[in-house]
């Protein structure tokens, strides 16, 4: 694909506003995330304003009141949701479906969606903020001495540190499943950082001491110094510059348009989770053979049954069998320990490839082992060597 | 190859040795063929073929290893964005949001070109006038491909490149949209349509490029692959009263006549029905219950892929 550099002519304005306008209607007709990232923090602002307790000044928070320190984390809350969740999300699952690839079809390219997809994004973390705050100061006198050159400076920066994160989640997962899953990772631990399990000055030193260098962290540090009235200091400032710089140049540099290639390169990064062993049997063996040793030879506790695998892209995705060749043994109880063998059939010798991974590494480590001692003890002969060269 | 043209229209497509991999993959070894102005051009092979991956270089979506291509004059590589907006392309794989309205699918893509079509008038052709409000996600298979269609038209486009258009359709549909095909050919839009369906290359395509594990087995109108096939037909037929079988025989169309119990089986080439037929009349006789089993282009199909795996395996090269 050519690289877009639009040229901005009149009839490309307005296909850049229908996009943003079909963003729009699109977000108001699957709302979960607008109840999240503006719904619930609105909603918090008024449970904590209305409770007494919660907006005078309190000695553990350093003379401020729960309410002005939790104010910040709230905005970053929003920056979580958007940025980390769903930016990604909905950039991997147009991606999937085929929309991107759809409209690398048109003169306009698949660029501008993602620009589109951005700006209602940012759009929702203005509107959210300016609830937060006014939603503060009108119903409840939140004072804050803000400085509002600072507070814009301060979530510029976020917003570019978040949604650069976003991004890159989008541009590494090959499914929307994939980039809900990054981003449900990433939101324990950022919102943590950002004090959603109360204010960090709660905890020891050392935790804020590791918090002020995550981005949600230092995004929190940055608004509660603005929203304080102070200068947010350069620390925060240039750790927020430098998520926004590095992670926004990877995604640049690594975001695949076509579905393709976004796997190849999502299946890549599984791949180092995953362990492959290779064993190279003599004689031509059929699944069946193999599936049979694995039956008999392996403790009662593991089930070895054949493959399936999944069909149909968009609709209708169902499983059907993956031939003979390919077996799946799992430890019935507990599922954990789980390998996909796969029998290839190379002139003179068969090579049996096992695959497990994705979960706990020693349950990982000790079905593929005991899959190719059998197979070793069972089908091999004295010569039989196992290699370390999958293919 | 030396390639027959249909008729002396200009050239809009021309592809010359096109090649493309995918890592160790060869999906597409060696492609030539021209598509000319108002034709509908078929691309025909089986499924893994290297069809998709021809017309997607053709569309300038993805970067051909080797060859020329030249789409109107273009080159897809280097002037992406001025051929899409004069080639409307519907791909497989390729989809809207599932929340979005059909009126307002068709404005957005509208709104992409420079001269778009009366996005009204193409639903309202394309018979989708009452779905104008209902979510993408709701329309049937028939129908999300004809808003396909009309995505691939708005832009008002000289060539129209249509990739396994009805896929998935039941025949009732596939024949509204082989329909709807000759109509848009006919409004002037030169039609590449990829399809893995014989019957439908043979009845809508002016010509077609056979083409098989990456590389073009023929090019040509569909009725001339059979020939080039060098396979024949046969007319199944029960005759009111016996006519000797010199009479057929003689008639230069006629290779061969067998008789199987009540029918009679006339083997030849040409215009075979018409022939004997006519020659049944002639004698005053009436030829009843008359079937061809002439070879379809699908016969060709076999027939030609069937000799190019033979090649590939006498050259080594199991497929």
């Amino acid at each position: 694909m050519s690289t877009p550099v639009a040229a901005f002519s009149p009839s490309r304005h307005r296909a850049y506003r229908m996009l943003v306008l079909t963003e729009l209607r699109l977000a108001w007709r699957t709302p979960s995330y607008l109840v999240v990232a503006l719904g619930i923090p609105v909603l918090l602002t008024v449970i904590f304003g209305s409770i007494p307790s919660l907006t005078e000044p309190s000695k553990t928070f350093g003379g401020a009141s729960f309410f002005t320190i939790y104010t910040p984390t709230l905005m970053v809350l929003v920056l979580i949701v958007l940025g980390f969740v769903s930016l990604p999300a909905s950039m991997a699952t147009y991606r999937q479906q085929g929309v991107l690839h759809r409209m690398s079809t048109t003169p306009v390219p698949a660029s501008a969606l993602l620009g589109a997809q951005v700006a209602v994004n940012v759009g929702f973390v203005l509107v959210s903020v300016a609830l937060i705050l006014g939603v503060g100061a009108g119903a409840f006198n939140l004072v804050l001495p803000l400085q509002f050159g600072w507070l814009v400076l301060s979530l510029a920066l976020s917003v570019g540190a978040m949604f650069g994160i976003g991004l890159c989640i989008a541009a590494f997962a090959g499914s929307g499943r994939i980039a809900l899953a990054i981003g449900g990772l990433l939101f324990y631990p950022m919102a943590f950082c950002a004090g959603m399990y109360g204010p960090l000055t709660v905890y020891p030193n050392v935790v804020r001491q590791i918090a002020k260098w995550a981005p949600t962290g230092a995004a929190f540090n940055a608004l509660h110094d603005s929203l304080g009235g102070h200068f947010p200091g350069w620390m925060s400032l240039g750790v927020l510059v430098a998520y926004a710089v590095v992670f926004s140049a990877i995604a640049v540099r690594w975001f695949r348009w076509d579905v393709e290639r976004a796997q190849i390169r999502s299946g890549r990064i599984l791949a180092l989770l995953t362990l492959t062993l290779t064993v190279a049997l003599p004689g031509d063996l059929s699944g069946e053979q193999v599936t049979r040793a694995l039956s008999d030879g392996l403790s009662p506790r593991y089930a070895v049954e054949p493959a399936t695998k999944f069909r149909g892209r968009l609709f209708g995705l169902r499983t059907v069998p993956a031939g003979p060749d390919v077996i799946v043994v799992s430890t019935g109880v507990s599922g954990l320990g789980r390998a996909e063998v796969r029998v290839v059939r190379t002139p003179g010798d068969t090579r049996v490839r096992i695959r497990s991974g994705g979960q706990v590494l020693y349950s990982a480590l000790s079905v593929a082992s005991r899959v190719r001692r059998v197979l070793q003890r069972d089908l091999g002969d004295v010569r039989s060597r196992p290699t370390n060269r999958s293919t | 190859m030396s390639e027959v043209l249909a008729n002396d229209s200009p050239v809009v497509i021309a592809v010359e040795h096109l090649h493309k991999a995918y890592g160790a993959t060869v999906a597409v070894d060696d492609v030539s063929f021209s598509v000319q102005a108002g034709e509908i051009f078929g691309v025909l092979g089986r499924n893994g073929a290297g069809k998709t991956t021809t017309v997607e270089c053709l569309s300038g979506l993805r970067v051909p290893d080797g060859g020329c291509l030249d789409v109107l004059g273009l080159d897809p590589r280097e002037d992406g964005r001025e051929l899409h907006e004069r080639v409307g392309v519907q791909l497989q794989e390729s989809a809207l949001p599932p929340k979005i309205r059909v009126a307002e699918a068709v404005e957005l893509y509208a709104s992409f070109y420079r001269r778009p079509a009366d996005g009204d008038h193409l639903l309202d052709v394309l018979g989708l006038d009452e779905k104008r409000g209902s979510y993408y996600r709701d329309l049937s298979g028939g129908q999300q491909q004809r808003l396909s269609i009309v995505l691939a038209l708005i832009g008002q486009p000289e060539i129209a490149i249509l990739d396994e258009l009805t896929t998935g359709l039941d025949p009732q549909a596939r024949r509204e949209t082989w329909e709807l095909i000759e109509d848009v050919r006919d409004s002037g839009v030169t039609i590449v349509l990829v399809t893995h369906f014989m019957e439908e290359a043979e009845r809508l395509c002016n010509r077609v490029a056979l083409i098989d594990h990456g590389k073009v087995i023929a090019v040509g109108p569909p009725a001339n692959l059979g020939e080039q096939a060098s396979t024949s037909k046969r007319v199944r037929l029960r005759a009111s009263d016996q006519l000797s079988d010199k009479v057929l025989e003689s008639l230069p169309e006629v290779s061969a006549v067998e008789h199987h119990g009540p029918d009679l089986v006339v083997i030849g080439s040409g215009d075979l029905v018409t022939a004997v037929v006519l020659a049944f009349d002639r004698a005053g006789l009436v030829a009843k219950d008359v079937r061809t089993e002439s070879s379809t282009l699908e016969d060709a199909f076999l027939a030609l892929t069937d000799a190019a795996d033979a090649e590939a395996t006498a050259g080594g090269l199991t497929p």
